[in-house]
């Protein structure tokens, strides 16, 4: 279903900075349920921990949003605000590193999720959960773009003109982000799975 | 395969299979949200600061009255003050349902945040507080004092008594029943009688029906249009409904009470006056899951006049019962202080005879109860005889031999229900009581049992079954009630077997309703209320502006067809809604009424956490006119599908009723490929479907054209391999081209194995039956105005 175009981060930033009535609120909203799971597949799915660096995240942010410079989108902002603060969060010995995050797996299953891009997946390790989580930390890797474009297609099954309805491309802009989805998935999906299983030359 | 198509492939199935969204709870949201952005806001900007420093002084008589006033909560939250005991946060309880006020005092000071408390009055009524409002309530119960400090409050009564008394801003009103919205504006009070009886100041001023006054020190201020006329413009938005005050309105002695009318007369069937005692029955038009209550009063009149008097507003159905004449029903009127005068011309009647049998034996029944659903002045139906109204006089008994006459019906459609004790009620097909069938009969099985078990259990209270309709055949709605024992447990027995929904009686109607399919001689089992085990799935419908939508009705589904459940509930004043208990799946979200209007407006996935969704209502609209094409005529009550591509196939997305017009629309409708399948609700025709469209959801509303042509009948007779009638048979249809069709609300065979397709497309069918490991497969050959009546016998494959 479309969902509303949002202003660009710029009109965020100073509806932030003028501390505008309903501001923070957008900017929670907008992005508190990537970065929710930005956090969660990197610190081990820990509920308190995981929401007292969320939180965190967003304090900071609003804090210090006039250092926003705009040359990433605001999600990566924060993204890279968070990845402090679970560093923070290791250094007081409470969490864990992504690969750490995601549980103990079979390294034969690694494997097969390591060639997603050459060879079609069996059903068994589809239902997996090690693949789930995978699935998870990958796309809460991917800027939201690329992560919506994926969701769009394949979950909601959107087609590609619909896609470039709903974001306002043209068609062949909306076919090329799709494309460079795929490739980042793949490219981040087989990493984290090279790296799960102990696969890394 | 080529590399892009292998990853392709394995995205799609990894997403589809092995996404499982990780959000975060609705209590961090929610608090994340309370604590950032108010703290943000509590921070004035430096240059205020020293405007506050500066100011300080000239403001100690606002710092005493700061102090008496509830204390600001960074968090948002509404606060309470009971007797002389301190300020404090509303529990959550209070939060979700209401404080309670019996006696004494109690302050209420609602939250920014909030977009409104109740407080319940006792039994009589209950006020309620709008966003940012402060109030006061002291005294006895049955007859409080409040003072509305600021803010806008609404006060409702159930029934008419000692007057409740209302303070502002130096002026004073009372309260004698009804409903009534106020707001204060500082030194104003703008007052908005939506219904019953109130007055204002010290001579007792009747306050005017839905027109909105403003007092100032206790007297009327000049109306919005004298203001608008001399230049000034109002400065807060009107009460909606509200016109300018009248500046001559009588005092109470002059007006009778209540306030509201239907007026008329009642005439014979030669258009004389009726002169003989008659009943009418007012039933006011509700919103499901609420229904009506019938009131009934009785005249006798010389001329045949009546003034039927209501307290509440609204729109009524009116019934007129004669003796010796057919009741007579008069629907959307809506009763008001000067109301037009009615004319009610009875008619004599036609009568439908019939027989009833019991379903396994073939043996008459005697001593069973018929009733005419569409006579019944009424909207629900006790399945026991014994729990029917007085003022049902569409009813006969069945003799010894099972026969029965029903006298004195309205001409036009009916649907005869017959019931007993010990038996499973049945109903008939539409009939025409001006063209009856020659052979009419009902039989009687003896249905199901229905257990429900109430989380958490509670003991004595009531549940309801309430049949549902899918065919919308059934003008009144039949139910059974059953009280909980010590655990928690009731059963039902003898329900006819079909969809039910299961609700507690006892207010709590508008949040999960169970879904249950009750099944011939067996026995279901249902859950009402929270799973333990499962999460909740909280969101907001907003529209396509981003504006919240308050009062929505939605429907919750598994995609999973073996477990049909379905939850409803209804947003509140912010657009938010939960559903508890939610089981990991998928599931269909539904936009609309409960059961006849719907579409499809999300489709969550609940997995291993609590889910949040934020739902903007898209923007696409398809219409029409449905139409019968042997005569171009608009065709009324026709229901309608509306499918969206997925894939290779057509998938269920909603369902309407065109009006009585035959015009129809489906919206909120995101951008894709649709197509809408039209189907009579009684005529002999072929349902239609559209050509395949496609919707721009940011454009205009899309015309659809829908002509419906004559179709053929198909009955069925499903037995299984031990050649008894076989319940539950799957009925498979598809059309020359392969297509599958579906032509009513199930594609099952019912209790006696019947299935039963009124009107479908003439020519070649592939027909295939099947029930677990037996099948059964044919060709048809169905032809216009000549019924095809099968017996399928099921075959062990």
């Amino acid at each position: 279903m479309p969902a509303p175009l949002p202003p660009p981060d710029r009109e965020l930033q100073s509806a932030l900075l003028e501390r505008r009535a309903g501001a923070a609120g957008e900017l929670i909203e907008r992005h508190l349920d990537a970065l929710y799971a930005f956090v969660h597949f990197r610190l081990g799915a820990r509920r308190e921990e995981v929401e007292e660096v969320v939180q965190e995240t967003f304090t900071a942010a609003l804090a210090g949003v006039g250092a926003f410079d705009g040359r990433s989108s605001l999600y990566t902002w924060l993204c890279g605000i968070a990845k402090n603060k679970i560093r923070a969060s290791r250094a007081r010995g409470r969490s864990r590193s992504l690969e750490q995050a995601l549980e103990e797996s079979d390294p034969e299953i690694d494997s097969i999720l390591a060639e997603v891009a050459r060879e079609p997946l069996p059903l068994e390790v589809l239902e997996r959960k090690e693949t789930r989580e995978l699935v998870g930390a990958t796309l809460s890797s991917l800027p939201s773009e690329y992560r919506e474009a994926l969701l769009s297609k394949y979950v909601e099954g959107l087609s590609t003109g619909e896609l470039a309805l709903r974001t306002r491309k043209s068609a062949k802009a909306a076919e090329s982000t799709l494309t460079r989805a795929r490739v980042a998935f793949a490219r981040v999906f087989e990493l984290l799975a090279k790296r799960r299983g102990g696969l890394e030359e | 395969m080529k590399p892009e198509d292998v990853l392709d492939a394995n995205l799609r199935a990894l997403l589809t299979r092995g996404y499982e969204p990780v959000l975060p709870s609705s209590a961090f949201r929610a608090r994340l949200l309370r604590e950032l952005e108010p703290a943000r806001r509590a921070r004035p900007a430096p240059f205020v600061r020293y405007a506050l420093a500066a100011s300080l002084l000239v403001a100690l008589g606002l710092v005493l009255r700061l102090a008496l006033a509830p204390v600001e909560d960074p968090l948002g939250h509404s606060r309470v003050r009971v007797g002389a005991l301190d300020w404090r946060p509303l529990t959550p309880t209070e939060a979700a349902r209401g404080v309670e006020y019996s006696s004494g005092e109690l302050e209420l000071a609602v939250a920014p945040t909030r977009a409104a408390e109740r407080v319940w009055i006792g039994a009589h009524g209950e006020l309620r507080l709008d966003s940012g409002a402060d109030a006061r309530i002291s005294g006895d119960v049955a007859a409080p004092r409040i003072e509305l400090r600021a803010g806008r409050a609404r006060l409702e009564r159930v029934e008419a008594g000692a007057e409740w008394s209302l303070g502002c801003a130096g002026s004073e009103l009372a309260l004698a029943s009804g409903a009534l919205r106020v707001e204060r504006e500082g030194a104003l009070l703008v007052a908005f009688l939506e219904s019953g009886t109130a007055s204002y100041g010290a001579e007792r001023r009747p306050l005017p029906l839905r027109r909105e006054l403003r007092l100032r020190g206790g007297r009327p201020e000049a109306s919005t249009s004298a203001l608008e006329s001399s230049g000034q413009m109002p400065t807060r938005q009107p009460f909606p409904g509200g016109v300018a005050p009248r500046e001559d309105a009588p005092s109470v002695a002059a007006l009778p009470t209540p306030a509201l009318h239907l007026r008329g007369r009642l005439l014979d069937p030669q258009g004389a006056p009726w002169t003989e005692e008659f009943t009418l029955v007012a039933l006011r038009e509700e919103r499901l899951p609420e229904v009506g209550s019938a009131l009934a009063r009785t005249f006798h009149d010389a001329e045949g006049g009546f003034d039927f008097t209501l307290t509440r507003g609204g729109r009524y159905t009116l019934f007129a019962l004669g003796s010796g004449c057919a009741t007579l029903r008069r629907a959307g009127l809506e009763p008001a202080l000067d109301a037009p005068a009615l004319e009610l011309r009875l008619e004599t009647g036609v009568s439908l005879a019939g027989r009833v049998v019991d379903a396994g034996t073939r043996a008459p029944l005697a001593g069973v109860t018929v009733v005419s659903e569409d006579d019944a002045p009424t909207q629900i139906l006790a399945f026991d005889p014994a729990g029917l109204p007085a003022e049902l006089h569409a009813r006969a008994q069945t003799d010894a031999q099972g026969h029965f006459v029903l006298e004195h019906l309205s001409s036009g459609l009916h649907t005869l229900r017959a019931s007993s004790v010990g038996y499973a009620a049945s109903w008939s097909a539409r009939l025409d009581a001006r063209t009856p069938p020659e052979d009419l009969e009902l039989a009687l099985g003896h249905g199901g049992a229905l257990t429900v078990q109430l989380e958490p259990p509670q003991a004595d209270v009531t549940l309801i079954a309430s049949a549902v309709d899918y065919g919308f055949q059934r003008p009144c709605i039949s139910f059974a009630h059953a009280q909980t024992d010590s655990a928690g447990q009731a059963r039902f027995e003898n329900l006819p077997a079909g969809p039910f929904v299961v609700l507690r009686n006892d207010g709590d109607t508008l949040t999960n309703a169970s879904f249950a399919s009750v099944r011939e001689d067996a026995l279901t089992q249902v859950q009402l209320g929270t799973t333990p085990s499962g999460h909740a799935l909280d969101g907001r419908i907003l529209d396509a502006q981003g504006a919240p939508v308050p009062g929505a009705d939605l429907m919750l589904q598994p995609e999973n067809e073996r477990d049909a459940r379905w939850r409803s509930t209804r947003t509140d004043a912010s657009g938010r809604f939960q559903f508890e208990g939610v089981r990991p799946g998928e599931y269909g979200l539904y936009l609309g009424d409960l059961g006849r209007h719907f579409v499809e407006i999300d489709r969550p996935q609940v997995g291993t956490l609590d889910l949040v969704r934020e739902i903007v209502l898209a923007g696409g609209e398809l219409r029409g006119v449905v139409r019968a094409a042997p005569t171009d005529a608009a065709l009324p009550r026709a229901w309608l599908i509306v499918q969206q591509r997925e894939g290779e196939r057509w998938r269920f997305a909603g369902k309407t009723q065109a009006d009585t017009q035959g015009r129809w629309r489906f919206e909120h409708l995101p951008s894709g490929t649709w197509r809408v399948v039209a189907y009579a609700e009684n005529e002999r025709l072929a349902p239609a479907a559209s050509s395949a469209i496609a919707l721009d959801a940011l454009a205009a509303p899309q015309e659809v054209s829908l002509a419906l042509g004559p179709g053929a009948e198909l009955n069925l007779r499903v037995f299984d391999t031990a050649g008894a009638p076989c319940e539950g048979a799957r009925i498979e249809l598809r059309d020359e081209h392969g297509e599958s069709w579906q032509f009513g609300a199930s594609d099952r065979s019912d209790g006696l194995g019947r299935y039963h397709v009124n009107g479908m497309p003439a020519g070649e069918w592939k027909l295939r039956v099947s029930k677990d490991a037996a099948a059964f497969e044919q060709t048809l050959h169905l032809e216009l105005d000549v019924p095809s009546n099968h017996e399928i016998h099921l075959e062990s494959r």
